[in-house]
């Protein structure tokens, strides 16, 4: 039984490295914590329920169409309200992001009611055998997926020119300034991609489970614990930390009783930052006295 | 670190013992003699206003009054230690359903009087906050919000599997905890007037100045012999206190409680909105933001989606726009037109030379 938790957790885990990885690409970049991140994984699914439903694609093939939406959003807001505000500092950003996580919210409240949706493909209900465990189909999709993710973002980063800027961005933007790099046109195409990266996660996890307009605090949180386990703004550390807090969660949920999963996460959150706050990735910040 | 530029200009010793010693507005020769007057003049008279108010309101008003009065107590508690002291809580419902559940409690399982619970609320949610700031105050910056977070998250989800205090489906207060309304009036007025007293004189103590010598620059201060932890902690306490007590009028108006609405998030949200669209920092702000925040919810009542929506456009807009909020805003007004109606008088012109130097923040 124990093992059989173990497989459950570890994919259910794929599921929350999906919704975590733009949160860490935007805190790593810009240092900043997107307290709308929530929303655009809800937005994100949401769209893609507007696009199933108008063109009956499949959700995860009218990522097409969302996700370069997605991406043009999140360009938008980070040029145009996020970044002339970097400068003074994170609580700012803490308010304007969560004024727009309000905006968002009940939006999507006013568009679509405040009923719960959920997307739908032929593989939702489906299971996979996987050491004799059965396995949601979906989740396996989202392990797959994030794996992919992960590696491709550190692709981009450590390969591409652009990624070069952007590391170089994050190391001290005064400085790729002086050798030429356009640092808010980075920051905003990283903001951009976290977007489209989150409407992958978005759609993922309109497939796994029902969302509505205010579930997005939730899977906020849950993405906290991820990024503060790995590591804030740690890609790798992303990866582990999801599946980790998915295996911590499915066995000791096993344990304890199911109704005390949220209480286990956050219970979890506080004490990483108690004994570990820069996760096991972190870059050595001054994040503690 | 914080919402906007608070660096002083550099002033020459003189012009900051002036300015130290007068606000703006007595620099301007009609206003010189008069204006500290009108500054406590306006303050009593908004006073027995208040303290008169059953005498006129109506019954509905006054339950009006009671929820802005508490926003006003909330959000200036959230003030103090997510403005003055640069710890941007996301944590404080914690001390909302602390508050809450602790008066509830008392009063079903024990016979203490009721002004009692009240302040054992109060106690139970500093002491609480104390524990938490012993966890949680070495984090900075936006680790800290995330651990308030993850602490009130935590709270929430306890109280909903903690059969003691009823689950999910929470307390019921007995029934001869009912009060009436001028009662319940009175008693956020006096909670609302304690706390602004507590929180103007306390940051304008020493005490407040280390705090606010840390929120600028923690190490300078560190320098300088201010230690941060014990500032931090006790601020922390302070500010739970009186969100406490708020709770448990909270509590005593609603006469029931349950955990999704006690320990709900919407609480330190809206502290956060009120206090940014009002002016962070400022002691007059708050008081502010909650007038605005409550008509806008008052006037859309029937409409809440539009009415949280107008709320988050306006929150953006004030960060983007006017990130010392409405307060600020208000003065720089007030100041520009009384320059303008004076600009005439040639006698004037030195008054006027010597604005920059002034720090608005002396007004109240």
């Amino acid at each position: 039984m124990f093992f059989y938790h173990l497989i459950d957790g570890f994919f259910l885990g794929g599921l929350y490295v999906t919704i975590a990885v733009g949160l860490t690409l935007v805190f790593g970049v810009m240092n900043m914590v997107n307290l709308a991140q929530g929303e655009f994984l809800i937005g994100a699914a949401y769209l893609a329920y507007s696009v199933t439903t108008h063109i009956h694609l499949d959700p995860l093939l009218s990522l097409i169409i969302v996700a370069p939406i997605m991406f043009v959003i999140g360009y938008v807001v980070q040029r145009v309200l996020l970044n002339p505000l970097i400068k003074r500092g994170q609580e700012t950003l803490l308010v304007a992001t969560f004024g727009l996580a309000l905006v968002a919210e009940t939006t999507f409240a006013l568009v679509y009611g405040n009923n719960t949706l959920a997307l739908n493909a032929p593989y939702t209900l489906t299971g996979i055998t996987i050491f004799g465990d059965t396995v949601r189909t979906i989740y396996v999709i989202a392990f797959v997926v994030a794996v992919l993710m992960v590696g491709g973002m550190y692709l981009i980063l450590t390969r591409l020119r652009f990624g070069k800027s952007v590391r170089a961005a994050a190391e001290d933007p005064a400085a790729a300034a002086s050798v030429g790099i356009n640092v808010p046109l980075v920051y905003g195409v990283t903001f951009g991609l976290a977007a489209a990266l989150s409407a992958v996660g978005g759609t993922l996890i309109g497939l796994s489970y029902g969302f509505g307009p205010t579930t997005g605090t939730e899977w906020l949180l849950r993405s906290f614990v991820v990024i503060v386990l790995g590591g804030m703004g740690s890609l790798w550390g992303a990866l582990l930390g999801g599946i980790l807090v998915g295996v911590i969660e499915e066995v000791s949920a096993s344990f304890i009783g199911a109704q005390y999963r949220d209480l286990i996460v956050f219970a979890f959150l506080v004490l990483i930052l108690i004994i570990r706050p820069q996760g096991l990735f972190g870059r050595k910040v001054s994040v503690a006295k | 670190m914080t919402l906007s530029d608070r660096q002083p200009e550099p002033l020459s010793p003189e012009t900051v013992e002036q300015s130290a010693k007068r606000t703006w507005f007595e620099k301007v020769p009609v206003l010189k003699r008069s204006g500290r007057w009108i500054k406590w003049g306006i303050l009593v008279l908004l006073l027995v206003l208040a303290f008169l108010g059953p005498t006129y309101l109506s019954v509905f008003d006054l339950t009006l009054a009671f929820t802005l009065f508490n926003y006003m107590t909330l959000a200036q508690s959230w003030n103090l230690l997510g403005g003055y002291g640069g710890q941007f809580s996301l944590g404080h419902s914690l001390f909302v359903g602390v508050g809450s559940y602790t008066v509830a409690v008392l009063l079903l399982h024990t016979g203490m009087p009721l002004y009692l619970t009240l302040l054992a609320s109060g106690c139970l949610a500093s002491g609480i906050a104390a524990i938490a700031a012993l966890l949680l105050m070495r984090l900075r910056e936006v680790y800290f919000s995330i651990g308030s977070l993850g602490l009130a998250m935590a709270a929430l989800t306890w109280m909903i599997n903690w059969s003691y205090t009823g689950a999910s489906s929470g307390l019921s207060l007995p029934p001869n905890a009912a009060l009436d309304y001028t009662t319940l009036y009175f008693l956020s007025l006096a909670l609302l007037v304690l706390t602004m007293v507590c929180i103007v004189l306390l940051v304008r103590s020493p005490f407040g100045l280390r705090l606010m010598a840390i929120r600028d620059d923690q190490e300078a201060a560190a320098e300088l012999g201010v230690s941060s932890f014990p500032v931090k902690l006790i601020t922390f306490a302070i500010s739970a206190f009186f969100v406490g007590i708020a709770g448990a009028l909270i509590a005593l108006n609603n006469l029931s409680i349950e955990p999704n609405s006690a320990f709900s998030l919407n609480w330190v949200i809206t502290m956060i909105i009120i206090t940014i669209i009002g002016g962070i920092a400022t002691s007059i702000g708050p008081l502010i933001g909650a007038v605005v925040f409550f008509t806008l919810q008052q006037a859309l009542q029937g409409y809440q989606n539009w009415s949280t929506l107008l709320i988050g456009v306006l929150l953006i807009l004030i960060i983007r726009l006017a990130p010392d909020g409405i307060w600020k805003v208000l003065i720089d007004g007030f100041q520009r037109l009384t320059e303008i109606s004076l600009k005439l008088r040639p006698a004037n012109q030195q008054s006027t030379s010597q604005r920059e130097e002034d720090t608005v923040e002396n007004i109240v």
